[in-house]
Protein backbone atom coordinates (compact mmCIF):
# COMPACT_ATOMS: atom_id res chain seq x y z
CA UNK A 1 0.00 0.00 0.00
CA UNK A 2 1.22 3.26 -1.28
CA UNK A 3 1.07 6.53 1.79
CA UNK A 4 0.61 10.18 0.93
CA UNK A 5 3.56 10.98 1.80
CA UNK A 6 5.15 7.83 -0.32
CA UNK A 7 3.49 9.83 -3.46
CA UNK A 8 4.69 13.03 -2.42
CA UNK A 9 8.16 12.26 -2.06
CA UNK A 10 8.16 10.41 -5.54
CA UNK A 11 6.78 13.18 -6.69
CA UNK A 12 9.47 15.52 -5.55
CA UNK A 13 11.94 13.34 -6.92
CA UNK A 14 10.39 14.01 -10.12
CA UNK A 15 10.22 17.62 -10.01
CA UNK A 16 6.69 17.63 -8.71
CA UNK A 17 5.33 19.00 -5.48
CA UNK A 18 1.30 18.17 -4.76
CA UNK A 19 -0.98 19.03 -2.05
CA UNK A 20 -2.61 16.35 0.98
CA UNK A 21 -5.84 15.89 -0.74
CA UNK A 22 -4.06 15.05 -4.24
CA UNK A 23 -1.50 12.56 -2.62
CA UNK A 24 -3.97 11.03 -0.87
CA UNK A 25 -6.42 10.26 -4.13
CA UNK A 26 -3.35 9.37 -6.07
CA UNK A 27 -1.80 7.04 -3.11
CA UNK A 28 -5.21 4.82 -3.42
CA UNK A 29 -4.96 5.20 -7.93
CA UNK A 30 -1.41 4.56 -7.81
CA UNK A 31 -1.61 1.02 -5.12
CA UNK A 32 -3.98 -0.16 -7.54
CA UNK A 33 -2.23 0.41 -10.90
CA UNK A 34 1.07 -0.78 -9.67
CA UNK A 35 -0.48 -3.91 -7.70
CA UNK A 36 -1.83 -4.43 -11.13
CA UNK A 37 1.35 -3.75 -12.63
CA UNK A 38 3.23 -6.85 -10.45
CA UNK A 39 0.98 -9.52 -12.78
CA UNK A 40 3.80 -8.91 -15.23
CA UNK A 41 5.98 -10.86 -12.59
CA UNK A 42 3.92 -13.47 -12.83
CA UNK A 43 3.76 -13.83 -16.62
CA UNK A 44 7.63 -13.51 -17.14
CA UNK A 45 7.88 -16.38 -14.71
CA UNK A 46 5.44 -18.64 -16.22
CA UNK A 47 6.44 -17.36 -19.82
CA UNK A 48 10.14 -16.20 -19.53
CA UNK A 49 11.40 -12.80 -21.51
CA UNK A 50 10.29 -12.53 -24.86
CA UNK A 51 13.01 -10.20 -26.22
CA UNK A 52 15.07 -11.52 -28.80
CA UNK A 53 18.65 -11.76 -27.64
CA UNK A 54 21.89 -11.88 -29.39
CA UNK A 55 24.84 -13.90 -29.02
CA UNK A 56 28.03 -11.75 -28.90
CA UNK A 57 29.30 -14.05 -32.33
CA UNK A 58 26.08 -12.97 -33.94
CA UNK A 59 26.47 -9.44 -32.88
CA UNK A 60 30.12 -9.71 -34.02
CA UNK B 1 -34.66 17.92 -50.36
CA UNK B 2 -35.73 18.80 -46.98
CA UNK B 3 -32.72 19.94 -44.52
CA UNK B 4 -33.00 16.70 -42.68
CA UNK B 5 -32.72 14.72 -45.65
CA UNK B 6 -29.48 16.61 -46.86
CA UNK B 7 -27.91 15.59 -43.15
CA UNK B 8 -29.12 12.29 -42.97
CA UNK B 9 -27.27 11.53 -46.49
CA UNK B 10 -23.60 9.35 -45.87
CA UNK B 11 -20.48 11.03 -47.38
CA UNK B 12 -20.95 8.43 -50.65
CA UNK B 13 -24.57 9.63 -51.25
CA UNK B 14 -23.98 13.35 -51.00
CA UNK B 15 -20.99 13.17 -53.14
CA UNK B 16 -22.70 11.52 -56.02
CA UNK B 17 -25.67 14.09 -55.84
CA UNK B 18 -23.32 16.80 -55.39
CA UNK B 19 -21.02 15.53 -58.65
CA UNK B 20 -24.48 14.91 -60.78
CA UNK B 21 -25.01 18.53 -59.49
CA UNK B 22 -28.56 17.59 -57.98
CA UNK B 23 -27.78 18.94 -54.69
CA UNK B 24 -25.53 22.12 -53.61
CA UNK B 25 -22.73 21.76 -51.20
CA UNK B 26 -24.03 25.12 -50.11
CA UNK B 27 -27.36 23.85 -49.21
CA UNK B 28 -25.86 20.51 -47.32
CA UNK B 29 -23.51 23.04 -45.39
CA UNK B 30 -26.31 25.54 -44.40
CA UNK B 31 -28.79 22.08 -43.13
CA UNK B 32 -25.72 21.13 -40.80
CA UNK B 33 -25.17 24.38 -39.41
CA UNK B 34 -29.04 24.33 -38.71
CA UNK B 35 -28.65 21.57 -37.07
CA UNK B 36 -26.08 22.18 -34.99
CA UNK B 37 -27.68 25.31 -34.05
CA UNK B 38 -31.11 23.51 -33.33
CA UNK B 39 -29.43 20.16 -31.00
CA UNK B 40 -25.98 20.87 -29.91
CA UNK B 41 -27.08 23.26 -27.58
CA UNK B 42 -27.86 20.04 -25.52
CA UNK B 43 -25.40 17.61 -27.17
CA UNK B 44 -22.49 19.50 -27.07
CA UNK B 45 -20.72 18.42 -29.51
CA UNK B 46 -18.84 21.47 -31.27
CA UNK B 47 -15.81 23.35 -29.23
CA UNK B 48 -16.22 25.60 -32.14
CA UNK B 49 -18.31 26.36 -34.86
CA UNK B 50 -17.04 27.66 -38.66
CA UNK B 51 -19.99 29.14 -39.80
CA UNK B 52 -18.95 31.68 -41.87
CA UNK B 53 -15.77 30.07 -43.31
CA UNK B 54 -17.53 26.61 -43.97
CA UNK B 55 -20.29 28.40 -45.90
CA UNK B 56 -17.24 30.16 -48.20
CA UNK B 57 -15.81 26.85 -48.67
CA UNK B 58 -19.05 25.45 -49.65
CA UNK B 59 -19.36 27.74 -51.99
CA UNK B 60 -16.59 27.78 -53.79
CA UNK B 61 -16.82 24.06 -54.38
CA UNK B 62 -20.06 24.80 -55.69
CA UNK B 63 -18.61 26.79 -58.62
CA UNK B 64 -15.45 24.87 -59.22
CA UNK B 65 -17.89 21.97 -59.36
CA UNK B 66 -19.80 23.62 -61.99
CA UNK B 67 -17.09 24.86 -63.98
CA UNK B 68 -15.96 21.00 -64.29
CA UNK B 69 -13.39 21.04 -61.81
CA UNK B 70 -15.07 18.03 -59.38
CA UNK B 71 -12.26 16.33 -57.06
CA UNK B 72 -13.91 13.60 -55.93
CA UNK B 73 -16.49 12.49 -53.25
CA UNK B 74 -15.10 14.64 -50.71
CA UNK B 75 -15.58 17.71 -52.95
CA UNK B 76 -18.12 20.12 -50.72
CA UNK B 77 -18.54 17.35 -48.37
CA UNK B 78 -19.21 19.66 -44.81
CA UNK B 79 -17.15 17.61 -42.40
CA UNK B 80 -15.96 18.63 -38.94
CA UNK B 81 -12.88 17.01 -36.61
CA UNK B 82 -11.97 16.38 -33.20
CA UNK B 83 -10.83 19.53 -31.74
CA UNK B 84 -6.98 18.34 -31.94
CA UNK B 85 -5.87 18.86 -35.73
CA UNK B 86 -3.58 22.14 -36.60
CA UNK B 87 -5.76 24.14 -38.54
CA UNK B 88 -4.57 27.34 -40.24
CA UNK B 89 -6.13 30.63 -38.21
CA UNK B 90 -8.15 28.31 -36.46
CA UNK B 91 -8.33 27.98 -32.44
CA UNK B 92 -7.77 24.25 -31.75
CA UNK B 93 -8.06 23.73 -27.66
CA UNK B 94 -7.29 20.08 -27.58
CA UNK B 95 -10.31 20.02 -25.50
CA UNK B 96 -7.98 21.18 -22.70
CA UNK B 97 -7.84 24.73 -21.09
CA UNK B 98 -3.79 25.24 -21.40
CA UNK B 99 -4.57 25.24 -25.28
CA UNK B 100 -7.23 27.61 -25.06
CA UNK B 101 -6.09 30.40 -27.01
CA UNK B 102 -4.18 28.34 -29.36
CA UNK B 103 -4.49 29.15 -32.88
CA UNK B 104 -1.95 27.16 -34.84
CA UNK B 105 -0.60 28.89 -38.29
CA UNK B 106 -0.93 25.96 -40.42
CA UNK B 107 -2.65 22.68 -41.09
CA UNK B 108 -1.86 19.15 -39.68
CA UNK B 109 -1.24 16.49 -42.63
CA UNK B 110 -5.24 15.50 -42.63
CA UNK B 111 -6.60 19.15 -42.81
CA UNK B 112 -4.39 19.49 -45.45
CA UNK B 113 -5.35 16.61 -47.80
CA UNK B 114 -8.54 17.15 -46.71
CA UNK B 115 -8.94 19.99 -47.90
CA UNK B 116 -7.73 19.49 -51.01
CA UNK B 117 -10.06 16.83 -51.24
CA UNK B 118 -12.27 19.96 -51.47
CA UNK B 119 -13.90 19.10 -47.84
CA UNK B 120 -15.52 22.28 -46.54
CA UNK B 121 -15.01 22.96 -42.61
CA UNK B 122 -17.72 22.91 -39.96
CA UNK B 123 -15.91 23.34 -36.65
CA UNK B 124 -14.14 21.26 -34.23
CA UNK B 125 -15.53 18.82 -32.07
CA UNK B 126 -15.32 18.05 -28.56
CA UNK B 127 -13.39 15.24 -26.85
CA UNK B 128 -11.80 14.49 -23.39
CA UNK B 129 -9.28 16.88 -22.00
CA UNK B 130 -6.22 16.35 -24.15
CA UNK B 131 -7.64 12.86 -25.37
CA UNK B 132 -6.61 11.30 -22.03
CA UNK B 133 -10.12 9.57 -21.09
CA UNK B 134 -12.70 7.92 -22.71
CA UNK B 135 -15.74 9.47 -21.44
CA UNK B 136 -15.75 12.65 -22.60
CA UNK B 137 -16.28 14.14 -19.43
CA UNK B 138 -14.90 17.99 -20.34
CA UNK B 139 -15.11 20.40 -17.26
CA UNK B 140 -13.94 23.45 -19.88
CA UNK B 141 -16.44 22.80 -22.83
CA UNK B 142 -19.25 20.55 -21.28
CA UNK B 143 -19.94 17.09 -21.27
CA UNK B 144 -20.86 15.59 -25.09
CA UNK B 145 -23.78 13.93 -24.60
CA UNK B 146 -24.83 10.56 -26.44
CA UNK B 147 -27.79 11.56 -28.56
CA UNK B 148 -29.12 8.03 -28.70
CA UNK B 149 -29.95 8.59 -24.68
CA UNK B 150 -29.08 11.92 -24.07
CA UNK B 151 -28.12 11.12 -20.35
CA UNK B 152 -24.99 9.04 -21.51
CA UNK B 153 -22.05 9.67 -22.82
CA UNK B 154 -20.73 8.84 -26.07
CA UNK B 155 -17.41 7.63 -25.51
CA UNK B 156 -14.09 8.69 -26.33
CA UNK B 157 -11.99 10.51 -26.13
CA UNK B 158 -12.90 11.32 -29.57
CA UNK B 159 -17.14 11.89 -28.48
CA UNK B 160 -18.07 14.62 -29.99
CA UNK B 161 -17.29 13.14 -33.30
CA UNK B 162 -19.12 10.34 -32.75
CA UNK B 163 -22.27 11.80 -30.95
CA UNK B 164 -21.65 14.86 -34.28
CA UNK B 165 -21.95 12.26 -37.18
CA UNK B 166 -24.70 9.81 -35.09
CA UNK B 167 -26.87 13.36 -34.83
CA UNK B 168 -26.35 14.19 -38.32
CA UNK B 169 -23.91 17.44 -37.05
CA UNK B 170 -21.97 16.81 -40.16
CA UNK B 171 -21.32 14.35 -42.93
CA UNK B 172 -17.94 12.57 -41.69
CA UNK B 173 -15.04 12.67 -39.43
CA UNK B 174 -11.92 12.12 -38.07
CA UNK B 175 -10.63 11.43 -34.40
CA UNK B 176 -7.84 10.11 -32.66
CA UNK B 177 -7.50 6.73 -31.09
CA UNK B 178 -4.50 5.39 -28.54
CA UNK B 179 -6.76 3.30 -26.84
CA UNK B 180 -9.82 3.15 -28.58
CA UNK B 181 -10.94 6.59 -29.04
CA UNK B 182 -12.21 6.64 -32.11
CA UNK B 183 -13.96 2.75 -32.10
CA UNK B 184 -15.14 3.13 -28.54
CA UNK B 185 -17.49 6.29 -29.40
CA UNK B 186 -18.52 4.72 -32.16
CA UNK B 187 -19.76 1.76 -31.18
CA UNK B 188 -21.48 3.96 -28.20
CA UNK B 189 -23.01 6.17 -30.92
CA UNK B 190 -23.66 3.48 -33.57
CA UNK B 191 -21.40 4.69 -36.13
CA UNK B 192 -18.64 3.07 -38.23
CA UNK B 193 -14.96 3.89 -36.95
CA UNK B 194 -12.08 3.02 -38.19
CA UNK B 195 -8.29 2.76 -36.73
CA UNK B 196 -5.94 2.04 -39.38
CA UNK B 197 -2.35 0.66 -39.22
CA UNK B 198 0.15 2.27 -37.28
CA UNK B 199 1.63 4.92 -39.58
CA UNK B 200 -0.81 4.58 -42.06
CA UNK B 201 -2.39 8.17 -41.72
CA UNK B 202 0.52 10.99 -40.93
CA UNK B 203 -0.12 12.34 -37.64
CA UNK B 204 1.94 15.73 -38.78
CA UNK B 205 -0.08 18.45 -36.84
CA UNK B 206 -1.92 16.12 -34.62
CA UNK B 207 -1.55 16.69 -30.53
CA UNK B 208 -0.03 13.84 -29.71
CA UNK B 209 -0.96 11.49 -26.74
CA UNK B 210 0.83 8.13 -27.13
CA UNK B 211 3.84 8.21 -28.94
CA UNK B 212 4.16 4.59 -30.23
CA UNK B 213 -0.28 4.38 -29.98
CA UNK B 214 -1.49 7.43 -31.36
CA UNK B 215 -3.54 6.83 -34.87
CA UNK B 216 -5.94 8.95 -36.71
CA UNK B 217 -8.91 7.36 -38.00
CA UNK B 218 -12.19 8.28 -39.66
CA UNK B 219 -15.72 8.45 -38.23
CA UNK B 220 -18.75 7.95 -40.30
CA UNK B 221 -21.85 6.67 -41.12
CA UNK B 222 -20.94 3.86 -43.35
CA UNK B 223 -18.34 1.93 -44.16
CA UNK B 224 -17.56 3.22 -47.73
CA UNK B 225 -17.46 6.58 -45.58
CA UNK B 226 -14.75 5.89 -43.81
CA UNK B 227 -13.11 3.84 -46.88
CA UNK B 228 -13.55 7.48 -48.80
CA UNK B 229 -11.84 9.51 -46.07
CA UNK B 230 -9.02 6.88 -45.95
CA UNK B 231 -8.30 7.31 -49.44
CA UNK B 232 -8.25 11.07 -49.16
CA UNK B 233 -5.52 11.07 -45.88
CA UNK B 234 -3.27 7.50 -45.58
CA UNK B 235 -0.34 7.49 -46.89
CA UNK B 236 3.57 8.53 -46.48
CA UNK B 237 4.52 11.80 -44.85
CA UNK B 238 7.79 12.48 -44.08
CA UNK B 239 6.90 15.34 -41.28
CA UNK B 240 5.61 12.33 -39.31
CA UNK B 241 8.53 9.69 -38.16
CA UNK B 242 5.95 7.25 -37.52
CA UNK B 243 4.04 7.57 -40.64
CA UNK B 244 4.82 4.34 -43.23
CA UNK B 245 6.06 4.69 -46.10
CA UNK B 246 3.77 1.11 -47.23
CA UNK B 247 1.82 1.75 -50.59
CA UNK B 248 -1.77 3.03 -49.96
CA UNK B 249 -4.61 0.92 -51.72
CA UNK B 250 -7.76 2.29 -53.34
CA UNK B 251 -10.04 1.40 -49.92
CA UNK B 252 -13.09 2.13 -51.93
CA UNK B 253 -12.67 0.12 -54.76
CA UNK B 254 -11.31 -2.35 -52.45
CA UNK B 255 -14.81 -2.91 -50.72
CA UNK B 256 -16.56 -4.94 -53.21
CA UNK B 257 -16.37 -8.30 -53.13
CA UNK B 258 -17.80 -9.68 -49.85
CA UNK B 259 -16.43 -12.09 -47.30
CA UNK B 260 -17.11 -15.60 -49.09
CA UNK B 261 -13.73 -17.63 -48.00
CA UNK B 262 -12.65 -14.66 -45.71
CA UNK B 263 -11.61 -16.57 -42.34
CA UNK B 264 -12.75 -14.99 -39.29
CA UNK B 265 -11.27 -15.82 -36.02
CA UNK B 266 -13.13 -15.88 -32.81
CA UNK B 267 -10.62 -15.65 -29.33
CA UNK B 268 -11.87 -17.45 -26.92
CA UNK B 269 -10.17 -16.00 -24.09
CA UNK B 270 -12.42 -12.47 -24.85
CA UNK B 271 -15.51 -14.04 -25.28
CA UNK B 272 -14.81 -16.29 -21.64
CA UNK B 273 -15.15 -13.03 -19.83
CA UNK B 274 -17.65 -10.92 -18.66
CA UNK B 275 -19.17 -9.03 -21.14
CA UNK B 276 -22.94 -7.62 -21.13
CA UNK B 277 -25.28 -10.12 -22.11
CA UNK B 278 -27.19 -7.83 -25.09
CA UNK B 279 -23.50 -6.81 -26.07
CA UNK B 280 -22.99 -10.88 -26.48
CA UNK B 281 -25.55 -11.82 -27.83
CA UNK B 282 -25.59 -8.79 -30.84
CA UNK B 283 -21.53 -9.55 -31.58
CA UNK B 284 -22.26 -13.73 -31.46
CA UNK B 285 -25.26 -12.92 -33.87
CA UNK B 286 -22.97 -10.49 -35.89
CA UNK B 287 -20.32 -13.31 -36.22
CA UNK B 288 -22.83 -15.59 -38.08
CA UNK B 289 -24.46 -13.29 -40.00
CA UNK B 290 -20.74 -13.31 -41.57
CA UNK B 291 -20.63 -16.94 -41.31
CA UNK B 292 -24.09 -16.84 -43.79
CA UNK B 293 -22.56 -14.56 -45.86
CA UNK B 294 -19.75 -16.99 -46.98
CA UNK B 295 -17.20 -16.23 -43.64
CA UNK B 296 -15.32 -18.85 -42.42
CA UNK B 297 -15.85 -18.91 -38.89
CA UNK B 298 -12.86 -20.80 -36.54
CA UNK B 299 -12.20 -20.23 -32.41
CA UNK B 300 -8.42 -19.26 -31.97
CA UNK B 301 -6.73 -18.40 -28.97
CA UNK B 302 -4.73 -15.36 -27.89
CA UNK B 303 -3.47 -16.99 -24.50
CA UNK B 304 -1.66 -13.54 -23.16
CA UNK B 305 -3.93 -10.81 -24.61
CA UNK B 306 -7.58 -10.12 -22.50
CA UNK B 307 -5.37 -10.82 -19.19
CA UNK B 308 -2.64 -9.16 -19.76
CA UNK B 309 -3.29 -6.07 -22.64
CA UNK B 310 -5.04 -3.75 -20.63
CA UNK B 311 -2.16 -3.24 -17.55
CA UNK B 312 0.42 -3.52 -20.61
CA UNK B 313 -1.70 -0.43 -21.86
CA UNK B 314 -1.73 1.22 -18.96
CA UNK B 315 2.02 1.28 -17.79
CA UNK B 316 2.55 2.47 -21.27
CA UNK B 317 -0.17 5.16 -22.29
CA UNK B 318 0.72 6.29 -18.78
CA UNK B 319 4.16 7.14 -18.97
CA UNK B 320 3.58 8.07 -22.60
CA UNK B 321 0.95 10.74 -21.88
CA UNK B 322 3.15 11.58 -19.27
CA UNK B 323 6.55 12.36 -20.88
CA UNK B 324 4.52 14.42 -23.71
CA UNK B 325 2.91 16.81 -20.91
CA UNK B 326 6.21 16.85 -18.84
CA UNK B 327 7.00 20.52 -18.99
CA UNK B 328 3.74 22.23 -19.03
CA UNK B 329 2.89 19.77 -16.14
CA UNK B 330 5.33 21.20 -13.87
CA UNK B 331 5.10 24.66 -15.19
CA UNK B 332 1.66 24.99 -15.29
CA UNK B 333 -0.16 22.37 -13.33
CA UNK B 334 -3.33 24.73 -12.77
CA UNK B 335 -4.19 25.00 -16.30
CA UNK B 336 -5.23 21.37 -15.93
CA UNK B 337 -8.12 19.39 -15.00
CA UNK B 338 -7.77 17.83 -11.37
CA UNK B 339 -8.58 14.40 -12.89
CA UNK B 340 -6.24 14.46 -16.27
CA UNK B 341 -2.86 16.41 -13.75
CA UNK B 342 -3.61 13.59 -11.46
CA UNK B 343 -3.22 10.97 -14.41
CA UNK B 344 -0.43 12.73 -15.65
CA UNK B 345 1.68 12.86 -12.01
CA UNK B 346 1.38 9.20 -11.68
CA UNK B 347 2.79 8.37 -15.34
CA UNK B 348 5.46 10.26 -14.06
CA UNK B 349 6.34 7.31 -11.34
CA UNK B 350 5.42 4.40 -13.11
CA UNK B 351 8.84 2.84 -12.52
CA UNK B 352 11.26 2.45 -15.35
CA UNK B 353 11.19 -1.49 -14.53
CA UNK B 354 7.92 -2.27 -15.23
CA UNK B 355 7.82 0.07 -18.38
CA UNK B 356 10.40 -1.75 -19.60
CA UNK B 357 8.25 -5.14 -18.76
CA UNK B 358 5.71 -4.05 -20.38
CA UNK B 359 7.88 -3.61 -23.81
CA UNK B 360 8.43 -6.68 -23.33
CA UNK B 361 4.85 -8.21 -23.22
CA UNK B 362 4.00 -6.29 -25.52
CA UNK B 363 6.00 -8.40 -27.95
CA UNK B 364 4.13 -11.45 -26.27
CA UNK B 365 0.65 -9.79 -27.50
CA UNK B 366 1.73 -9.43 -31.13
CA UNK B 367 3.17 -12.46 -31.41
CA UNK B 368 -0.15 -13.97 -30.39
CA UNK B 369 -2.01 -11.82 -32.48
CA UNK B 370 0.46 -13.02 -35.43
CA UNK B 371 0.46 -16.43 -34.87
CA UNK B 372 -3.94 -16.17 -34.52
CA UNK B 373 -3.35 -13.99 -37.94
CA UNK B 374 -1.45 -16.69 -40.32
CA UNK B 375 -4.14 -19.06 -39.72
CA UNK B 376 -7.10 -16.50 -40.09
CA UNK B 377 -7.73 -13.16 -42.25
CA UNK B 378 -9.69 -11.33 -39.21
CA UNK B 379 -10.50 -11.27 -35.80
CA UNK B 380 -13.99 -10.50 -34.58
CA UNK B 381 -14.99 -9.54 -30.53
CA UNK B 382 -17.05 -6.52 -29.45
CA UNK B 383 -15.71 -3.08 -29.48
CA UNK B 384 -17.00 -2.21 -25.52
CA UNK B 385 -18.25 -5.25 -23.48
CA UNK B 386 -21.18 -3.03 -22.23
CA UNK B 387 -23.24 -0.35 -24.27
CA UNK B 388 -23.15 3.58 -23.00
CA UNK B 389 -23.04 3.90 -19.34
CA UNK B 390 -24.97 6.68 -17.93
CA UNK B 391 -22.84 10.30 -17.63
CA UNK B 392 -21.09 10.08 -14.31
CA UNK B 393 -21.60 6.21 -13.47
CA UNK B 394 -18.67 5.00 -11.91
CA UNK B 395 -19.30 0.94 -12.13
CA UNK B 396 -21.18 -1.26 -13.63
CA UNK B 397 -22.78 -5.30 -12.65
CA UNK B 398 -21.58 -7.42 -15.21
CA UNK B 399 -22.21 -11.01 -14.57
CA UNK B 400 -22.71 -9.77 -10.99
CA UNK B 401 -19.69 -8.39 -10.41
CA UNK B 402 -19.23 -4.27 -9.93
CA UNK B 403 -16.47 -3.07 -12.57
CA UNK B 404 -14.84 -0.10 -13.14
CA UNK B 405 -16.83 1.51 -15.95
CA UNK B 406 -13.29 2.34 -17.76
CA UNK B 407 -12.10 -0.44 -17.52
CA UNK B 408 -14.71 -2.18 -19.00
CA UNK B 409 -15.06 0.15 -21.49
CA UNK B 410 -11.34 0.19 -22.58
CA UNK B 411 -10.81 -3.39 -22.28
CA UNK B 412 -11.27 -4.58 -25.75
CA UNK B 413 -9.77 -2.04 -27.82
CA UNK B 414 -6.13 -1.51 -26.30
CA UNK B 415 -4.68 -4.62 -27.77
CA UNK B 416 -4.91 -3.19 -31.18
CA UNK B 417 -2.98 0.17 -30.59
CA UNK B 418 -0.19 -2.05 -28.78
CA UNK B 419 0.03 -4.10 -32.09
CA UNK B 420 -1.00 -1.29 -33.99
CA UNK B 421 -3.16 -3.51 -36.14
CA UNK B 422 -6.12 -2.19 -38.27
CA UNK B 423 -9.22 -2.71 -36.63
CA UNK B 424 -13.07 -0.91 -37.36
CA UNK B 425 -15.87 -0.78 -35.36
CA UNK B 426 -19.23 -1.67 -36.87
CA UNK B 427 -22.75 -1.10 -35.80
CA UNK B 428 -24.36 -4.87 -34.97
CA UNK B 429 -27.20 -4.05 -33.48
CA UNK B 430 -29.12 -2.33 -30.09
CA UNK B 431 -30.06 -3.36 -26.81
CA UNK B 432 -34.04 -3.11 -25.79
CA UNK B 433 -33.13 0.08 -24.67
CA UNK B 434 -32.01 1.71 -27.69
CA UNK B 435 -28.51 1.60 -27.46
CA UNK B 436 -25.69 0.54 -30.26
CA UNK B 437 -23.61 -1.92 -29.94
CA UNK B 438 -20.59 -2.16 -32.04
CA UNK B 439 -18.65 -5.56 -34.00
CA UNK B 440 -14.86 -4.91 -33.68
CA UNK B 441 -13.58 -6.49 -36.77
CA UNK B 442 -9.01 -6.34 -36.73
CA UNK B 443 -6.60 -7.73 -39.94
CA UNK B 444 -3.10 -7.64 -40.51
CA UNK B 445 -0.93 -5.01 -40.52
CA UNK B 446 -1.62 -2.65 -43.47
CA UNK B 447 -4.41 -4.85 -44.89
CA UNK B 448 -7.23 -1.86 -44.07
CA UNK B 449 -9.05 -3.56 -47.14
CA UNK B 450 -10.00 -6.65 -45.80
CA UNK B 451 -11.14 -5.32 -42.30
CA UNK B 452 -13.39 -2.33 -44.61
CA UNK B 453 -14.44 -4.97 -46.96
CA UNK B 454 -15.89 -7.72 -44.55
CA UNK B 455 -17.50 -4.75 -42.20
CA UNK B 456 -18.83 -3.35 -45.81
CA UNK B 457 -20.35 -6.71 -46.15
CA UNK B 458 -21.85 -7.17 -42.74
CA UNK B 459 -23.36 -3.29 -42.82
CA UNK B 460 -24.97 -3.85 -46.34
CA UNK B 461 -26.44 -7.47 -45.25
CA UNK B 462 -28.16 -5.90 -42.67
CA UNK B 463 -30.21 -2.39 -41.78
CA UNK B 464 -28.98 -1.27 -38.62
CA UNK B 465 -27.75 1.71 -40.20
CA UNK B 466 -31.24 2.59 -41.02
CA UNK B 467 -32.16 3.70 -37.43
CA UNK B 468 -31.56 6.89 -36.36
CA UNK B 469 -31.68 8.64 -32.89
CA UNK B 470 -34.56 9.85 -31.60
CA UNK B 471 -33.33 13.69 -30.86
CA UNK B 472 -35.83 15.87 -28.98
Amino acid sequence: MISANDVKTMLIEVGVSVGDDEAKRMASGLTAILTDLNKLDELEAEEGDPTPRFTVEEVK
Amino acid sequence: MTATELTALTIAEAGELIRKKSVSPVDITKACLERIEKHDERLRTYITVLADSAIAEARQAEQAISKGDYRGPLHGIPLALKDTFAMRGVRVTCGSKLMENNVTDYDSAVIERLRKAGAVFLGTLSMHEFAYGCTNSNPFYGFARNPWDDERIPGGSSGGSAAAVAASLCLGSIGTDAGGSVRLPASLCGIVGLKPTFGRISRYGTYALSLTMDHNGPMTKSVADAAIILDAVAGPDPRDPGCASHPVSRYREDLAGGVNGVKVGVPKEYFAEAMDSQVRTAVTAAIEKLRSLGAKIEEVSLPHCSRYAPLTFVAIAMAEASSVHARDLRSKPDLYSQETRELLYMGLVIPSRRLMQAQRVRTMLANDLDAALKRVDLIAMPTASIPAPRIGERTVNLNGRNINTIAALTRLTSLFNLTGLPTISVPCGFTTEGLPIGLQLAGKAFDESTVLRAAHAYETNTNWRERRPPLK
